[in-house]
């Protein structure tokens, strides 16, 4: 086996531009936990199954496990953390933590990743349903959490 | 309050009666509390929802290493040849370890399980056979791969049935019998009350291995450094942990640190020290530097966990005016090649515990399968023996004519039927009793069944069932926590507890304000520690609450006493007048004098010690058998055509004494129902019969429910029946509400659709199946 090829790789992440030195190939998901250093982005299954590891890439949600960082090359990516502005929570943070939405907290930032995606562009509740299906929670029966980005959206 | 003044133990094989430590008297709340019994937001919230909270599996140390496991690729085998040549090759290799290394060692947690670390006779697909170890996860992932294993294989079942046929079991109670026995508890004379009766019902039951798939992955980071190991451990018991490990390195307790803060779920799987722990902390020493072993997903499905499945055939005899005569029940358990049946006693209790029966027999079997080694998985045993016993009783009521929930109301044990100690039941009231006829109410039992009942039978049928449950959740010693406030009147908490997600960490905080007077927002709670805490039991078996609660509670009132001392001096009224809240002291206005206070930060800089601190210990339960109770009523609509069940409407009632925080409190009863609705209807570990895999070892084909599962209408009702067994009067809750879900499920199918349903999960297959029986099909 030859080593791994590193290559110089370019992003913007929570409106902070990154460059450093990675394989073409390692999952996204890594790259932000560690060459980044920011560990909001879980990893739950690090095969597209259950959402912890949600951010978003242009704007577009998109599960990180499953994105090998060359293509993230010159894109904008925003994880968990980039959700506040100047020291404000999102209102979807504030709900989640409000409403109960996080128990152990572990499929949260991910959760709120794709609640926040689905409040850009809502529609009926099981719109709302079919937009957070892809995350799976192992705590809450996601009633508080339907709640929490209901009363996100009524804000 | 008849607390249990002694507990035996043996020392040297002599039975000794240890006295519990004489412990003043807590009154138990007034009429009104200020913060207890208040929707508090979660302490560690704003950590959660911002990514700031650091769980074990994103923990990243200067210089760290990853370790991986190479797992066993048959069911049953010898190895008969380990090539590790192409393995060091892989860039970043730096170590691999093998069986022949740990030979002596073995893995051994607190309920008596012992495993080999490391094995070269796997007896599980999946069981672990190697370590490697590497610069970067992706490094020892790729080793791991590159490790080439010839095997023998050897002859394998992953079927309990089949290996009880031949003869290969434990028995599966609480009491050890040995090779070749089952597990026998018998009260009363099954067979006279059976030959004696004229109703009897017969019918085997099967429930469907579960995996406990917690979002985070079993996970583990250790270091040693000058002698000492720090783990971070995604654990439900850092105490546990710690004992664990120092044995297994052979090091003193005081040599390990373990750290448990934040975790990422566990629902009884992460009780003990994994392997992944062990080679954590072997490798640290062994190279020189934090290593970290995580699981993957696919490795969650192949390790020792898991709910095993079981097969229970019940049989009961009722008299016409609905008494229960006698309960015979032959439980199989899946227990794993090494026979771990003792915790799947359980199973046997519910049958023999819940309801008031003269007769009872249960024999239950651990069958020795080539499956993983299973492990508590919420409410061990009750999940499975619930969906048995709770179809037997609506089964036997409509036999008989009666309404299910009447039925059960009219066998009600006053007493534990198996230890005879009287269950906690203050003021003539009987938990179940009030639940079930609360949760009847809520959900208009009586006229829904009518309705049911009446309706014609077009492709969508609906129907409605109930279902109950107890669970033994008195909590109890050894917790121990301390609470210190500083000068600026910023309290800090102490507790060994875990908070595996069900919000100890606030109901902690939440306790201790309400004596205080400090908000919960000024109370940072340090919890789960062994270098910084006392010692406590791991969050598991429901009793975290109401452990250490109650020691909360103590150490609290112990603060409490010296902050009124100093307040009465300051404010010049007598301590009985001063009210602790808010972040001050405040004597209140009477008709001579306006109202006066001072802040509590200025108490404690008065105080000679210049930092209140408070000790408490967890006192004795009194001497009852004391339980929590649920009931669930559920409706579902059953699609004939296709074989779906929609679950529309569900009421979950759950009596577990004082209610600390109704939003984390119902937050249990949303998550535990929802998980027994994934038991009830779509979670199997399915194996290939022919090979012994795992066919379906991922969150795709393993179905965990979704947003898309939840009832249409859900409601969780807390009932707060008063208990005064300990100091706060709350019982646990974390496993009762996932016991009676699955069955409540499938009455209600057979309400809709007349067959009863036998195996879980309930899936559209077998509801066709049915509905259509396969022979008689074109």
């Amino acid at each position: 086996m030859s080593a791994p090829a590193e290559e110089k790789s370019s992003f913007v992440i929570n409106g902070k531009s990154w460059s450093g030195a990675v394989h073409p190939l390692k999952r996204l998901l890594d790259t932000i936990r560690e060459d980044v250093g920011l560990t909001g982005t879980k990893e739950g299954c690090g095969e597209g199954e259950c959402g912890a590891c949600t951010v978003f890439l242009d704007g577009q949600v998109v599960m990180s496990c499953m994105v090998p960082t060359c293509q993230a090359e010159g894109k904008q990516i925003t994880t968990i953390e980039g959700l506040a502005e100047n020291g404000r929570l999102h209102p979807m943070q504030e709900s989640f933590a409000q409403e109960g939405g996080a128990q152990c907290g572990i499929c949260t930032p991910g959760m709120i990743m794709a609640a926040v995606a689905y409040a850009r562009d809502p529609g009926s509740a099981e719109d709302m349903r079919e937009a957070l299906a892809g995350n799976l929670c192992r705590c809450t029966g996601y009633i508080r959490i339907f709640e929490a980005v209901k009363k996100a959206m009524a804000k | 309050m008849a607390s249990s003044e002694y507990t035996e133990v043996v020392v040297e094989g002599r039975k000794v009666r240890l006295r519990a430590p004489a412990a003043e008297a807590i009154p138990a709340y007034g009429a009104a509390t200020r913060v207890v019994g208040t929707a508090a937001q979660r302490v560690d919230a704003l950590e959660k929802v911002t990514g700031r909270a650091v769980y074990p599996s994103d923990l990243r140390l200067p210089g760290m290493v990853h370790a991986r496991f190479v797992r066993s690729a048959r069911a049953h085998a010898r190895i008969t040849s380990m090539d590790l040549s192409h393995a060091e090759k892989v860039p970043g290799f730096l170590a691999a370890i093998g069986p022949s290394e740990l030979s002596e060692k073995s893995l051994k947690d607190m309920l008596g399980r012992e495993l080999p670390i490391l094995t070269e006779e796997p007896k599980y697909y999946g069981e672990e056979i190697l370590a490697v170890c590497a610069e970067t996860d992706d490094a020892a992932r790729a080793a791991a791969r590159e490790v080439r294993i010839t095997y023998e294989t050897l002859p394998f079942s992953v079927d309990p049935e089949e290996r009880v046929r031949a003869g290969q079991f434990v028995g599966g109670g609480w009491t050890p019998t040995g090779p070749g026995r089952p597990a026998v508890y018998e009260r009363g004379n099954v067979q006279k009350a059976m030959a004696a009766a004229n109703r009897i019902i017969e019918r085997t039951y099967r429930t469907a291995p579960n995996v406990h798939s917690s979002i985070e992955p079993h996970a583990a980071v250790a270091s040693y450094e000058e002698g000492r190991w720090t783990v971070w451990e995604s654990t439900q018991g850092v105490f546990a942990v710690r004992e664990e490990l120092a044995a297994m390195l052979g090091a003193p307790l005081l040599s390990v640190r373990v750290i448990g803060t934040h975790m990422g779920g566990g629902f009884g799987s992460k009780v003990s020290a994994g392997k992944y722990t062990f080679i954590a902390a072997y490798l640290a020493k062994k190279l020189g530097r934090p290593v970290r072993c995580v699981q993957d997903r696919s490795e969650e499905f192949v390790s020792p966990y898991g709910r095993p499945p079981s097969v229970v055939t019940i049989k009961a005899a009722v008299r016409p005016d609905g008494k229960l005569l006698a309960i015979e029940q032959k439980g199989i358990h899946a227990a794993g090649p090494y026979g771990f049946g003792a915790e799947w006693g359980h199973a046997e209790d519910m049958a023999a515990e819940m309801y008031a029966c003269d007769n009872v027999r249960t024999e239950t079997y651990a069958a020795l399968t080539h499956t993983p080694p299973p492990c508590a998985m919420r409410a061990p045993g009750h999940a499975q023996a619930a969906f048995s016993l709770e179809q037997m009783m609506d089964e036997i009521a409509r036999e008989i004519g009666m309404d299910p929930v009447e039925f059960r109301l009219k066998n009600l044990p006053a007493r534990d039927p198996v230890s005879g100690k009287p269950i906690a039941v203050p003021r003539g009231s009987h938990g179940l009793a009030e639940c079930l006829k609360k949760g009847g109410e809520l959900f208009q039992w009586k006229k829904r069944r009518k309705e049911t009942r009446d309706a014609p039978p077009p492709r969508f049928r609906r129907g409605v069932g109930v279902a109950a449950t107890a669970w033994s959740a008195g909590g109890g010693p050894p917790a121990s926590v301390v609470i210190r406030i500083h000068a600026d009147g910023v309290a800090e908490l102490f507790a060994g507890a875990a908070d595996i997600g069900t919000g100890t960490r606030t109901a902690l905080a939440q306790i201790a304000s309400e004596e205080t007077g400090v908000p919960v927002d000024r109370i940072r709670v340090t919890n789960a520690d062994t270098a910084l805490t006392s010692y406590c039991l791991p969050s598991y078996g429901s009793l975290t609450l109401a452990s250490t609660g109650p020691a909360v509670r103590r150490a609290a009132v112990a603060c409490r006493r010296q902050l009124l001392s100093i307040a009465s001096d300051i404010l010049e009224a007598p301590e009985k007048n001063i009210v602790l809240a808010g972040g001050r002291a405040t004597r209140p206005a009477s008709r001579k004098t306006p109202e006066s206070s001072v802040p509590i930060a200025k108490l404690v800089e008065l105080s000679a010690s210049r930092e209140i601190v408070g000790l408490g210990e967890r006192e004795g339960n009194p001497d009852m058998s004391i339980r929590s109770h649920g009931a669930q009523f559920v409706a579902v609509e059953v699609d004939t055509e296709t074989g779906t069940i929609e679950v529309t409407d569900l009421v979950a009632v759950n009596d577990s004494g004082r209610v600390i925080n109704p939003t984390m409190f119902k937050s249990q009863q949303y998550g535990g129902v929802t998980m027994g609705l994934g038991m009830g209807l779509t979670e199997e570990r399915v194996y290939d019969l022919e090979t012994g895999r795992p066919l379906n070892p991922n969150l795709t084909d393993y179905k965990v429910p979704t947003i898309l599962d939840q009832p249409a209408a859900f409601q969780a009702v807390p009932l707060e029946v008063p208990y005064d067994g300990n100091n706060l009067g709350a019982k646990g809750l974390g496993e009762p509400p996932i016991i009676p879900t699955a069955a409540a499920v499938a009455n209600a199918v057979y309400d809709a659709i007349g067959i009863r349903l036998a195996a879980l999960p309930l899936t559209p297959k077998r509801v066709i199946d049915a509905l259509h029986p396969p022979e008689s099909k074109p």
